[in-house]
This record gives C-alpha cells, structure tokens and sequence, in this order.
C-alpha cells in the first residue's frame, strides 16, 4: 500500500509540475522553478501565468479529482455494484437543470450564481431522490431506479430550456456542462478546499463502516450497524462533496468511476486503504485531463469533462473485457 | 520550503493598495466599475471577436489580439490576418495565457460573456468588460476608451446624415418590409423594437416600416415562426439571410430548398417578385458603421431604387 | 372451453379495432390543431380531394408529416421497448433507460459531423448501428458481477452508456456549431418539420420490422418466462435473442433517426398494454403499436396545445409525464431487498 500511494504520490507531482510548465506558452523548467521559489529574476509575465493562471487550475483539478474520486468510492459502496456513479443520484442531472435554468432564463446573471445554483440543483435533487426511494427503509434498488428516474426527468427539463433559450446562452451552458476548470482562481481554491476537508476525512473515519454496509443490509444489521440511518448519512456526504465539485467546475464524469476502480484493484477491497488511493488516482486523473485539453488544441480549449469522457470508453471496454467470465 | 512559504502566502490573499488614477477614469455601462484606464493604450486585446472587435479596427486602435473562432466576415478575418493579431481561441474561453504574454495594457469584452473570468483577467491589465447597449452608443464608449476621443465622430455624422436622407425618401413610399433568416429547420426573425438588433435598429432609424408582426414595444429581439405563421410576413419587400450555421457552405443548399416550398411561393412578396437575398455578413454578423452602410445600399438598392 | 376462447379473441379483436379507430381520430385532431384551427371537412378533402389552395398545402406539407412521423416514432419505440422487456425478462427494460436511444443519436449527429447535415438518406444506417452497438454494449456490461440483481445490473449499465454517449453527443455539438443549430430540436426528441422524403427514407425499415415483429411473438411469450423455462420447452433462446436484437435495432434506430430520442415510451406502452391484455406477445406486439402511435400523436398535439408552440418537442412533453409514472413504478413494484 505504502508503494501504491508513493507511486501516484509521485505521479502527481510530476503531473504538477508539467501542468505548470506545458501551456499555450512556453516556459522552461528553470523558469517556473523561479517563480515558484520567489526568486526576483523570475519575470513579471511568467509570475503572472504560472501563478495567477495555471497554479490555481491545477490545485483546482486536484481538489475536484480528490472529490469525485471520494464520492464514487461512496456510491460504489452504498448502492453496491461497480457500475454506480454518483451521477446516478441524479446529482449531475440536478446541477446541469439548476444551471441551464440560470443561464438562459437570467438576463446578465451574476457570476457566482452559477455556483449556487449548481451546488442546490444537485442538493434538492439528491434528497429527492432519497426521499421517493424510502418507503419504510431504503434499499439500494429503488435508490438507482428513482435516481434514473428523476434523472431523466432533469435531463427532459434541461433539454427543454437549452432548446429554446439563446444559442449563445445554450452554448455557454453546454461548455460549462461539458466540465472545465478553465475559470479557476484561488477564491474557489480556498472555497473548496475549506469545504471538502470535513466531509473528505469524515469518509476516511467511516471506512469500516462502508466496508460493512457493501455486504448487504441483513450482514451490516446484523453486525450492528444502523443500516438505513448510515445510508442516509454517507449520501448525505456524497452529495456535499459532489455538489461542491460540480459546483464549480461543472459535470465532469467517470472519475467517480475510474478511481475507486484502479484504487481496489491495486490495494484490495478495504476502505480505509481504497479511499487514500482513489482520492490520488482522481487528482491525477483531472489533472491530466485538464492539461490534455489545454494543449491539444491549443489556443481553444478542450475541457475536462470532455477528456475524461473519452477515457472512460477504453475504461468501460476494460472493464466489461476483464469480467468476461463473470456472471452475475 | 520556500514553494510551501509562497502557496501559504498565496492562500491568505495578500490585498494590493489602491493607487491614484494616472489614465482615464471610467464608471457607466461596464462591470464593476469605476476603472481607472490608460490614456492612451498602445497594446489592445478584444476578447468579442464580432461587434468590439470590428468597431476597433474601424476606429484604427491598436488591437493586437482576439479570439478568430467567432469571425465569419471575410473582410474582418483579412484585416485580423493582415496585421497579424494573435489568436486567442475560443471566445467563451479565451486563452488568459497567451493574453498575458502579449503585456496589453487595455483589454475590452463583454460583460455577459466574460464576467467569469474579470478578475483574472484584471490581473493582467486593466479590464473593460461593456454591457449590452445600442450600436452607436457602444461606437461613442470604444472611441472613449480606445481610439481617442472624437474619432469616431466625423464618421458618426457622415452616416447621421446618410440615414437621414434615405429616412426622407422612405416617408414618401408606403412600403412595408418583412426580414426573415434561414436557419436549418426554422425561421428566426429579427424584430423592431426597443432592443433591437443592430441592422434592425438601423432599419428602423432609416424610417423602414415593418409589418406589425414584426413591430413589438417590449424587450424582444427574436421570433421564430414556424411555416404556418410564416403567413404574417405580409410586407410587400421580404429581404432574407440564408444562413445555416457557422460556415458558410450550406447557405445556398438552403436557400434553394426554402425558395421551392410552396407556401413560401405564397407569400406575397415573393408573388409579386420583390423576394431578395441579402448577404449575411452584415445582417447577421453586425460589427461596425461599415456593416450600418451596407445595410443602407441593401435598403437604397431593394428598397428605393426599384420602384 | 372453446366457447371461453373464442370470445377472448373476439374481444381482443373488438378492442384492437376500437384502438385503431381511436387512433384514427386522434389523427385527425393532431392535424386540426395548430396555429389555425382546420375543420375536419377541410382535412378530409385535402387527403382526398387536393386542390392547391392554401389550406390543403399546409395539411399536406406540414401538418400530415407530423402525424406520420408521430405515428412512426411511436409504434416502433413501443414495440421495441415490449420485445427489450421480453428478451432481458425485465420490466424497466427500454430503448431510452438502456442507452439504445442515446447510441442511435450519437451516431447520427456525428455522421452530420463528419459529413456535412442532410446528406441523403445515409444517416439512417449510422442510426442502426449505433442503436445495434449501444445494446451489445449495455448487455455486455450489465452481465458484469453486480451482487445481487441483474435486472439493477442492466439498468446501471444502461444509465452509465447513456450519460457516457449523451457527454459524447454535446461535446461534438460544443465543436459542430452548424451541426448543433441543425439538430436543437432534433434531440429533444420532436416530430415537426420533417419532410416525405426523410418519412420515406425510415418508412420501409420501420414496416419491415414491425411486420417481422408479428411473427416472432410466440417466440417472445416463451423467452419472457424466462431463460430456464425456454430452454426447457427446447427453445433456441440465442436464435431469438439475435432476431429481437435485429428487429430492436431496426425499430428504435428508426425512430431515432426520424424523430430524436424520445424516452418513456418504450418503457410505458408495454406496461399499460400488458395490464390491460395480459402476457400473450402475439397480442402484446400489435397493440402496442397502435398504443404507441396514438400516445405520441396525443402527446405531441398537447405539447403544441399547451405551451403554445408549433415546435415544441414532443420528447419532453412525454419524458414530463413519463418519468413521474416510471418513478411510481420503481416505487411500488421493486420491494426492499433483504
């Protein structure tokens, strides 16, 4: 366990440091090493992109590739199969609804709306969703199926509004669905991080618990745990972390995916050893995306949310490759 | 470590003074202002690649980059190329980087669009982010801030008194016009009203009179008739864009299979004839008084000559 | 005994043949409504008698091609929906929850991509093979090690291909600018402003698979008990499972291609029908056709009634009354899992 995190420790850093130097504009390793250590020889122009402009998109990607990451490896264990994104809370389908209603319903809206408005969509349609699927108790079932559900509603809503509004609203709210961290700024790096420290080492504390209520509501009962009350809880935590990260940085997907998935498969099924590890894969995995877009097609730009998609199609073909011969 | 120290430093967001304004100060129209500009900027970045961008150049201001994705006109992308500005891209996304290598000291766009990033960009130089307002308006705030007072005012009156010509000789027809673009799928109309527009806003000041579908006194800019309402455009010229999409390439495949419909051969323009297409550089990519003048042939030549 | 099964035929066919007529009717109404009222005289003599005016022009050009399409896109989605519920052996099985939808319409708008929109009647064959790969890839990942249920499995797979294309399918449209002006409306799921030629271009594929759908409904009713239970009557389940997945693939990338993803219906029509005539898929086939033409056609013209638009896609005035009806069906038929 001590070589995985040190290896994606690494990974990271080296993921850092090219997202620093790589860009529309070159600046060398010497440069940027300057900047960084508040040398006076670094020059104004570099000072300003590595620190004002890449800096806080890279801690940015890190924070949201740590919490979707955290919230995947959530939902993976609540609703229990390999397959459950916390997209399917509907969350995803809350914030893209809030946030298109914002963007073509408002005249001029202001900046910050968009955040809130993004962070509540994903809330209301969360404890919706909780809400339709208690009856008596939940079961992880009618959580996915009502998810779809209103889901697919949200989407029949957003679909309706993006045809009718204003092409170059509907196209701005398509960029900011697609996932970017393009407008990063320290302010939401300070935002977000202050946010996700409590819920984030909340979920690590609650490891045993996640491994417990995996098994199945009779198994964890049985042990003595409040299955139904600590259901409830760990969504409510998922959703926190969730609606933060798309929040402010719109829908980027499979990342809840992919990393609990690499993280199991390197260190074993335990969660206080899946959730460390997962948290390291989703930063590098953002981070990566983010940079990939950046100089693919450089001077546009190719967002996140769009990079991680195209790697979830291989991932998704590995996926249903390795377990061939497993039925369920 | 000293990088550890400098994030530290970084997080607790050290607050700059506020210096006394050396340039222009600027206050109405633009997002969060007041603004303190220079004088005289030698190094402008748009980041509006149609309207801000051609009034510019028209202006003669030292623009030095701007985002292409979004210029359709084939003059404004010559003159883009021909004085060699740096692309930026996206204009949802400009590239902030490759602003900031270029050391502006003025940048202009839009406060609708690039609200998001205006702290950011204030960064790098001083930051001018308009609302939304009529052309002229909009001619007179650039010339302020970036040409130099006054410029624009000799070619301000020339047109002035171009429309008012052409507005006197239309008091004298009782025509009524219908306008119409072509999308895929659709019709969009441009109506005339207090927030038109920019060629229909000049349609209404040269004294055009619109059918009363397409006249409203609210804030609408747009229509969308589908082809059972298309009926309304009664006038007795129909001026039409065929415009499919970004490109232009299927603008005339369009056009061809609109014009063959038998309820458009219904229409009442087109019965009589005086049904004409009209380019859409200017009437759908509106970015300056070289745009306002070839809207003004369009209405002498469709208009008033062939009577 | 004889007596007892002659009058349950005699009844079902009363009944289809009441459909058909309700049907029939609510045709005409879709075409009577719209930014002017038609009266029914002028609708009929403008199918049979045409005399070029105005009016006639506008039931012919406009109006009827609504209906058809309407027509088209709702009886293929609801028969493919029936024969997907049959085959998986899962009642919340769907061209739309299983991604189909999502496969066929991404496959579409990225041949307009690549080629230029409207290029002849190409595009239908993208939309068949995306509908044909999107469900391969859904069945192949919900077989996957789920713990408990397959039917959750399906279901997930389905969610997670469908969010995967839909993230595909806008990220092309970010790029197409011209594309994405061209299909708007389009992929909403919407029956309006399609022309003959393009009804034309799907109609065949469309009869073809509907017809072939009548002829493999004995084999359906065996499969929907199940895979132990078919194969014990000696059933070539995989021969079946191949031709539904065929006729499938035919039916929904049909009616992608005309009329955009349009969700629920697929979903729904085979619910209401089989509570109303039971489980015998020879019945179950055809009356969901007429079922799902007639809830589209109905559909569309209160979306247009409603919010007052002539082009208001149909797709969102289902998925607004779908989805509360799938939600009280997840709600009340999936029990607490032990």
């Amino acid at each position: 366990m001590i070589r995985v995190i040190s290896a994606f420790t690494l990974l990271l850093t080296l993921l850092i440091a090219a997202s620093l130097t790589f860009g529309d504009i070159s600046i060398s390793w010497h440069a940027v090493f300057a900047v960084l250590s508040g040398s006076i020889d670094a020059s104004q122009q570099d000072v300003m992109i590595v620190l004002e402009l890449r800096l806080p998109r890279v801690l940015l990607g890190i924070l949201v590739g740590t919490a979707l990451a955290t919230a995947g490896t959530i939902t993976i264990a609540v609703l229990r199969n390999p397959l459950a994104e916390p997209g399917v809370l509907g969350i995803n389908g809350g914030a893209a609804a809030a946030a298109m209603a914002v963007i073509v319903l408002m005249q001029d809206p202001p900046v910050f709306l968009l955040q809130v408005a993004g962070f509540c969509g994903a809330t209301i349609m969360a404890v919706t969703v909780f809400l339709f699927a208690w009856r008596g108790g939940t079961s992880s079932l009618r959580i996915i199926l009502i998810g779809v559900g209103l889901g697919a509603l949200a989407s029949a809503v957003t679909t309706f509004l993006s045809a009718f509004g204003e092409i170059g609203d509907v196209q701005r709210a398509m960029i900011w669905l697609s996932g970017s961290v393009y407008d990063a700024n320290m302010l939401k790096v300070r935002l977000l991080s202050i946010w996700l420290v409590l819920p984030i080492m909340l979920t690590f504390l609650l490891s045993s618990e996640l491994d417990l209520i995996r098994f199945g509501d009779n198994a964890a009962r049985s042990l003595g745990q409040p299955v139904d009350k600590m259901r409830g809880l760990l969504i409510f935590i998922c959703v926190m972390i969730c609606g933060a990260a798309v929040a402010v940085s719109g829908l980027i997907g499979f990342v809840g995916l992919i990393g609990p998935h690499i993280a199991t498969r390197l260190v074993g099924q335990a969660h206080y050893r899946i959730i460390p590890v997962a948290a390291l894969v989703g930063a590098c995995l953002v981070t990566s995306a983010d940079l990939a877009g950046r100089v693919i097609i450089a001077p546009a730009q190719l967002p996140a949310g769009i990079v991680t998609g195209l790697i979830g199609a291989p991932f998704l073909a590995y996926l249903i490759w390795g377990r061939r011969h497993e039925r369920g | 470590m000293r990088f550890c120290l400098a994030l530290i430093i970084f997080l607790m967001n050290t607050s700059f003074s506020h210096a006394a304004c050396e340039g222009k100060e600027i206050s109405e129209d633009i997002y969060n202002g007041p603004l303190c500009i220079p004088k005289n900027a030698q190094r402008i970045v748009t980041l509006d690649p149609l309207i801000t961008l051609g009034m510019l150049l028209e202006l003669g201001a030292p623009v030095v980059a701007t985002p292409y994705m979004a210029i359709h006109d084939d003059g404004v992308m010559k003159s883009v190329k021909d004085r060699n500005l740096v692309d930026l891209g996206n204009p949802r996304e400009p590239s902030l980087e490759r602003v900031a290598a270029l050391k502006p000291d003025l940048i202009i766009g839009s406060a609708e669009a690039h609200g998001q990033i205006y702290d950011t960009a204030a960064k790098i130089a001083p930051t001018v982010l308009f609302k939304h307002m009529d052309w002229k308006q909009y001619l007179q705030r650039l010339s302020e801030v970036a040409g130099g007072e006054g410029t624009a005012d000799q070619a301000l009156l020339a047109y002035e008194r171009r429309v008012s010509s052409i507005r006197e000789r239309m008091a004298k027809t009782e025509l009524t016009v219908s306008t119409v673009r072509f999308a895929p799928g659709r019709f969009v109309v441009f109506v005339d009203g207090p927030e038109a527009y920019a060629p229909f806003a000049v349609l209404h000041e040269a004294g055009v009179k619109r059918t009363a579908y397409e006249t409203v006194t609210d804030g609408t800019i747009v229509k969308r008739p589908d082809w059972e309402e298309l009926a309304s455009l009664e006038g007795d010229i129909l001026l039409y864009v065929s415009a499919s999409g970004f490109e232009s390439d299927e603008d005339d495949k369009l056009e061809k299979e609109v014009v063959q419909n038998p309820l458009w051969q219904l229409l009442p323009a087109v019965q009589s004839g005086r049904a004409y297409r009209v380019d859409r550089g200017p009437w759908q990519s509106f970015h300056g008084l070289a745009s306002a003048h070839r809207i003004l042939d369009d209405i002498e030549r469709h208009i008033l000559d062939s009577q | 005994m004889r007596t007892g099964a002659r009058t349950l035929v005699g009844r079902r066919m009363l009944a289809f043949f009441v459909l058909l007529f309700l049907l029939a009717l609510g045709c005409l109404l879709a075409i009577s409504v719209g930014t002017t009222w038609m009266p029914a005289k002028t609708v009929i003599a403008a199918l049979v008698h045409f005399d070029g005016s105005r009016d006639h022009i506008l039931i012919i050009a406009i109006r009827l091609p609504r209906v058809l399409t309407a027509i088209i896109a709702g009886s293929a989605l609801a028969v493919s929906g029936a024969i997907m519920q049959a085959v998986t052996n899962n009642p919340l099985a769907s061209p739309g929850l299983l991604g189909i939808n999502a496969g066929a319409a991404f496959a579409v708008v990225t041949m307009m991509t690549l080629t230029g929109s409207g290029n002849g009647s190409s595009y239908i064959w993208f939309a068949f093979g995306g509908a044909g790969a999107a469900a391969v890839v859904v069945y192949a990942l919900g077989s996957m090690g789920g713990i408990v249920h397959h039917s959750l499995g399906l279901i997930l797979a389905g969610a997670v291909v469908t969010a995967f294309l839909t993230s595909l399918t806008g990220a092309v449209l970010i790029f197409d600018q011209s594309t994405l002006d061209a299909v708007r409306l389009w992929t909403a799921g919407s029956v309006s402003g399609r022309t003959f030629a393009e009804i034309l271009d799907v109609a065949p594929y469309a009869t073809v698979a509907l017809a072939a759908s009548l002829f493999i409904g004995r084999h359906l009713t065996a499969l929907s008990l199940g895979q132990d239970a078919s194969r014990a009557i000696g059933q070539n389940t995989a021969l079946w499972r191949g031709v539904s997945l065929v006729i499938v693939m035919l039916l929904a990338g049909g009616a992608v291609a005309l009329a955009g993803p349009i969700g629920f219906v697929g979903l729904i029509v085979p619910h209401i029908v089989r509570f109303m005539i039971g489980v015998d898929y020879r019945w179950v086939l055809p009356f969901c056709a007429i079922a799902g033409a007639f809830v589209v056609v109905m559909a569309d013209m209160m979306g247009r009634t409603l919010f007052a638009s002539q082009n208001f896609p149909v797709g969102v005035t289902i998925a607004l009354v779908g989805a509360p009806f799938f939600l009280w069906l997840a709600r009340t038929r999936v029990r607490a899992e032990t």
